[in-house]
């Protein structure tokens, strides 16, 4: 499987990335400051995006890699949601001198295009790996100090970890399916021609399922796996959060979406179950530990810890479906979440970042107080974010909600499942409970803003606040009302990117024989 | 201008007043405050000219002024729409909505000092939710209305509110929230429901509710489904044990919050159920009757002995919306038609009357800095124009006949008592009697509780707060004031003197909604014969409800 000429063309943008990572750590030791790295990051991500619009589309491009919508969805996303995180970065923090900052972001975007194009185990798991390492240095260039070090030895050995388990979970895939290929693996499965017995299927199939959940359940934080989420992002600083926030839910869910759509000829109930148990855990225990936080990037792991449970909602229904059209509908409502989540985070980071430059470090909830109006621009701006994570309409947030929650409560009432309507009646409703239980945080947050108890002790640091984090606050609010007003053209995108992730139809559009596997509900049974 | 384009006008120009007053830089109070009434009186004026050109004649189902198109698109042909409308049952509401957020600049006027801009802001915000709830067309588009009003309320209160705002308005919108995302669930059951009976997905109410009525969800679904939504407009309403946040909500808000918050939010409550659980889910309705209507009875006796308690005015009167709102429940789950009328007719009185009241005690509360009753005493002297109009509310809240209380309770005192006697499910006749007679009950108390209030208040001998001595002299109402409530109090008048003129635009609406009710109670396969008289009528209203929930429990 040598990598042709094609190949290397498209994955050109993810290469220019690369090498200007590279560069920057190289010659990052040369001593240049943090802000003269951010232009130089910032114009490799315009000419990767560049390059990506330019392509050719009639490319032959190899088996390892995937061309399809859900790929090229996740690499602008991860060019956007890049690009917001090297425009916040430009200013020097402390102690740090260091451009290596950009190159370990640009090696994370690079991991996270990496993993919507992977159609290969191998290149898969290096894409995660991609995002995990860079991830290390990250921390440790987070702010100085005991509970940093802390920080990124418990996300270091944790991260080791779960590697291993999703390698586990591969090689057993592998084993099952004597291939490494995303299609053939499928292609196998479909067919029945499995390398080990009835036996052998029923026992590993769940095993492999189980690995991979665990492995990926590490860098999504869903609970149990999401031990270290609020240690680390408390050890570490608003950005460096906000990037653990962000790129490693996006690369987990995708990468949970498709290993999901490459095993779904061998998944059975007990798959769905599985993760409907998760995710009813994940956002319970998320929301409520989340209540009684005082530190507020703590609060915010258990916030995003919280948003993992209701993604997995759509994976459930995906799961759930099969193949029926509704499997669509729950991958797209996964991925508008995902969108939509990603937004609102970045914006809150960026506002958390742009608010310590001016008051010293905004470490407690409580040294929010009365910056409503004094800040009335930052303060609005995490007020929009908080309503539209909480999901209140007409914000982002809202309709991120409204189609899981569609999705869960349709397939609940759609008859011909008496028995099992009613644990989606139940995700359901406890999916909205834990709406209104996380809305006690977030509107805790805003009243502290808005009606303090007390006025918080100021520090005021002589510092001019940085421009960069305040326009990326700016961008992301301005995309949560836009996309709360007019969430149609969100809602295609991502039903375009679940709709063409279906290895099984790919495979079919190439041979004309197109023998289609019944799309029914119960082609799983 | 085309009536469409006017109401969609109606509702976009209090949105764009709110834009301009948070977005404009420096802007005074005395500014803000203008454009505030400027856009207050506009929004006004067009919905007065929209209820002007009102159909008379207007059938059941259709739609006046119906105007918008598609947002998001589901699937080919479903979408989500922004489309508004009014008919029989929104339109007083949504004029009720305009005319009181009149009356709630004008109390503001020279309350709110700080970040008056911000303030009128929310305000108008909270004026464009409002409009919208009542002429959403979508039921989609109605939650979203619906929710969107808690954003500027809770700062209204957070922000302006007296000592305690913080908690009072965390403890709102939590409150309130909790019960209306289980009510967003309950409306995508209704949409998902039609959608897989008839393959139609649809978020239109009117076709839901079409839907709804050829192809009914099954008794247990109702059940589910009716609860869900109940969790949300039983909060909202408030009914009985849910009304905890509301006296606490109203005590810490502004004038103008709570002005609003009685005269309008908690009719929001009221309007759900019967835009959606009485036409969507009528065997679940019919079955929970009993229930509702006790849990009513309760809040009823309950709001009023503990607003016979109170040592603030401003607590009182949030108790007796308690008492009051019990009322409209009261009339509404007769499942009459006579119940029924009274209860919509209920919602706008009391919408006026304690929306009035509320503002009264702001204007006391901005002489004396009390609300203590204790503190006060024979103000009539002091200030009569005040007591004038406390008086006309008063008595138009406890129901004086010739003024619009009176045609509201005793419509809904009908209602439950034909209900009782005429259409009581069996098993539950003595029941229903006796919550018909207590209910009576809660009118004598209505009338104690509020006489004693100005007696104690505005008569005997003259009992005033000590004041500092650089304060100025209290003087009477100004114009201004009374600008705020002259419209209501003519009102007040209209309502009693012409109930009939309000009530022929509700009846065409409510007409299809009882039959449909009531045809869920009647149409029993099983007992095809005994449909006779009322007495039968009772046997088969139990034997349904009955069957209806064992087929619940199996």
């Amino acid at each position: 499987m040598g990598i042709s000429f094609d190949t290397f063309l498209f994955l050109f943008p993810e290469a220019i990335l690369v090498v200007t990572a590279a560069a920057i750590y190289v010659l990052g030791a040369a001593g240049l400051s943090r802000a003269r790295w951010m232009p130089v990051a910032f114009s490799a991500l315009l000419l990767a995006a560049w390059c990506a619009i330019r392509q050719p589309t009639d490319l032959a491009v190899g088996e390892a890699v995937l061309v399809d919508g859900l790929g090229q969805g996740i690499r602008w996303v991860a060019i956007l949601v890049g690009a917001l995180f090297v425009i916040m970065s430009g200013r020097e923090e402390g102690h740090q001198l260091t451009g290596e900052i950009f190159g370990s972001l640009l090696l994370i975007v690079v991991g996270t295009m990496l993993v919507g194009l992977a159609g290969d185990l191998v290149l898969l798991f290096l894409a995660l790996e991609l995002i995990s390492i860079p991830t290390y240095v990250l921390l440790f260039l987070g702010s100085p100090g005991r509970a940093s070090v802390e920080a990124t030895t418990k996300y270091f050995f944790l991260s080791i970890f779960s590697s291993c388990m999703l390698l586990y979970g591969f090689s057993l895939l592998y084993g099952l399916a004597g291939s490494t290929s995303l299609a053939q693996i499928y292609g196998t499965l479909a067919a029945g021609q499995l390398a080990v017995g009835e036996v052998g299927q029923s026992l590993l199939t769940p095993l492999a399922f189980v690995m991979i959940l665990a492995g990926i359940g590490f860098k999504i934080a869903a609970v149990p796996f999401h031990f270290y989420a609020p240690d680390v992002y408390q050890g570490t600083t608003s950005l460096n959060a906000g990037i653990l926030a962000v790129f490693p839910k996006i690369a987990g869910m995708v990468a949970l979406m498709r290993l999901i759509l490459v095993m779904s000829p061998v998944l059975g109930f007990w798959s769905w179950q599985t993760v409907m148990l998760l995710s009813l855990l994940t956002m319970t225990l998320g929301n409520v530990a989340a209540l009684w936080q005082t530190n507020i990037r703590r609060l915010l792991a258990y916030s995003s810890i919280a948003h993992t449970g209701y993604m997995l909602m759509g994976l459930v229904v995906a799961l759930f479906s099969s193949r029926d059209v509704s499997a669509d509908e729950g991958f797209s409502a996964m991925l508008l979440y995902l969108v939509v989540y990603a937004i609102a985070s970045i914006g809150t980071f960026a506002a958390l970042g742009w608010l310590a430059d001016s008051q010293g470090v905004v470490d407690r909830v409580s040294s929010l107080a009365g910056i409503g109006f004094r800040r009335p621009a930052a303060a609005a701006c995490v007020a929009i974010f908080m309503f539209s994570l909480a999901g209140i309409p007409p914000l982002a947030g809202f309709w991120g909600k409204f189609f899981l929650f569609w999705n869960t409560i349709s397939l609940g009432l759609s008859a011909s499942f008496s028995s099992m309507s009613f644990c989606f009646i139940i995700l359901a409703v406890v999916g909205v409970l834990n709406a209104a239980i996380g809305m006690g945080y977030y509107l805790r947050i805003i009243a502290i803003m808005y009606f303090p108890a007390e006025e918080a002790e100021q520090k005021q640091i002589h510092s001019s606040p940085y421009w960069g984090s305040a326009l990326a606050m700016l961008i992301c609010a301005a995309l949560v009302l836009a996309v709360g007003i007019g969430p149609g053209r969100l809602m295609r995108e991502t039903r375009d990117m679940a709709r063409s992730a279906w290895i099984e139809r790919a495979a079919e559009e190439n041979s004309d024989a197109g023998v289609l596997i019944s799309r029914s509900f119960t082609s799983t049974k | 201008m085309e009536m469409p384009t006017l109401l969609v006008a109606t509702l976009f120009l209090p949105l764009g007043g709110a834009i301009f007053l948070a977005l404009a830089p420096g802007l005074s109070q005395r500014m803000s405050r203008m454009v505030a009434l400027l856009v207050a009186t506009v929004t006004l004026v067009m919905a007065v000219f929209l209820m002007q050109g009102f159909p008379g004649n207007l059938e059941a189902g259709e739609v006046f002024a119906e105007a918008g198109g598609s947002w998001l698109r589901i699937a080919s042909g479903s979408d989500i729409q922004f489309r508004v409308g009014l008919d029989g049952l929104s339109l007083w509401l949504f004029g009720l909505s305009s005319l009181l957020m009149l009356t709630a600049v004008l109390v503001s006027w020279e309350a709110i000092v700080e970040r008056a801009a911000l303030f009128y802001s929310m305000l108008l915000l909270l004026e464009c939710g409002c409009l919208g709830v009542f002429a959403a067309q979508d039921i989609i588009l109605f939650y979203i209305f619906f929710e969107f009003t808690l954003i500027p309320l809770f700062f209204l209160i957070g922000i302006w509110g007296s000592e305690d705002r913080r908690y009072a308005a965390i403890k709102f919108f939590l409150f309130t929230f909790t019960g209306s995302v289980l009510t967003f669930l309950g409306l995508l059951a209704l949409v998902g429901w039609v959608y897989h009976e008839s393959g139609r997905l649809t978020f239109s109410i009117a076709e839901l509710t079409t839907c709804l009525q050829e192809g009914p969800l099954p008794f247990s679904w109702q059940v589910a489904v009716f609860l869900a939504l109940f969790a949300g407009f039983a909060i909202k309403v408030p009914l009985f044990p849910l009304h905890t946040w509301l006296p606490l909500a109203h005590v810490q808000a502004p004038t103008a919050g709570s002005v609003i918050l009685a005269g309008v939010l908690l009719k929001i409550g009221t309007y759900g159920f019967i835009r959606f659980s009485l036409p969507m889910l009528p065997a679940a309705s019919a079955a929970f009757m009993p229930w509702i209507l006790g849990l009513a009875l309760v809040g009823i006796i309950y709001g009023a002995l503990v607003a016979l308690v109170q040592r603030d005015i401003k607590r009182l009167i949030a108790y007796s919306s308690v008492s009051h709102l019990g009322f409209c429940m009261l009339g509404m789950f007769s499942l009459n038609r006579l119940g029924l009328s009274g209860s919509v007719l209920q919602m706008i009185n009391h919408g006026i009357s304690t929306g009035a009241l509320f503002a009264l005690v702001g204007m006391l509360y901005e002489r004396y800095h009390t609300r203590e009753i204790s503190q006060l005493g024979g103000l009539t002297r002091r200030l009569p124009i005040l007591t004038f109009f406390m008086l006309i509310f008063t008595m138009s809240s406890i129901g004086l006949p010739g003024l619009n209380g009176f045609t509201g309770e005793i419509l809904v005192l009908l209602g439950v008592f034909q209900r009782a006697w005429m259409g009581a499910p069996a098993g539950y006749f003595k029941v229903l009697i006796l919550i018909a007679v207590l209910s009576v009950f809660g009118v004598v108390l209505g009338a104690w509780y509020m006489l004693w209030l100005v007696q104690r208040v505005f008569f005997g001998p003259l009992k005033e707060p000590p004041r500092t001595t650089d304060e100025q002299t209290i003087t009477d109402l100004n114009f201004r004031e009374i600008l705020a409530l002259a419209p209501l109090s003519l009102m007040v008048l209209w309502i009693g003197l012409q109930p009939s003129f309000f009530l022929r635009h509700i009846d065409p609406f409510l007409a299809p909604v009882v039959s449909i009710v009531q045809q869920n109670i009647d149409n029993d396969d099983t007992e095809p014969d005994r449909i006779a008289d009322h007495t039968s009528q009772v046997e088969v209203d139990n034997l349904r409800n009955r069957n209806a929930f064992s087929q619940g429990d199996s």
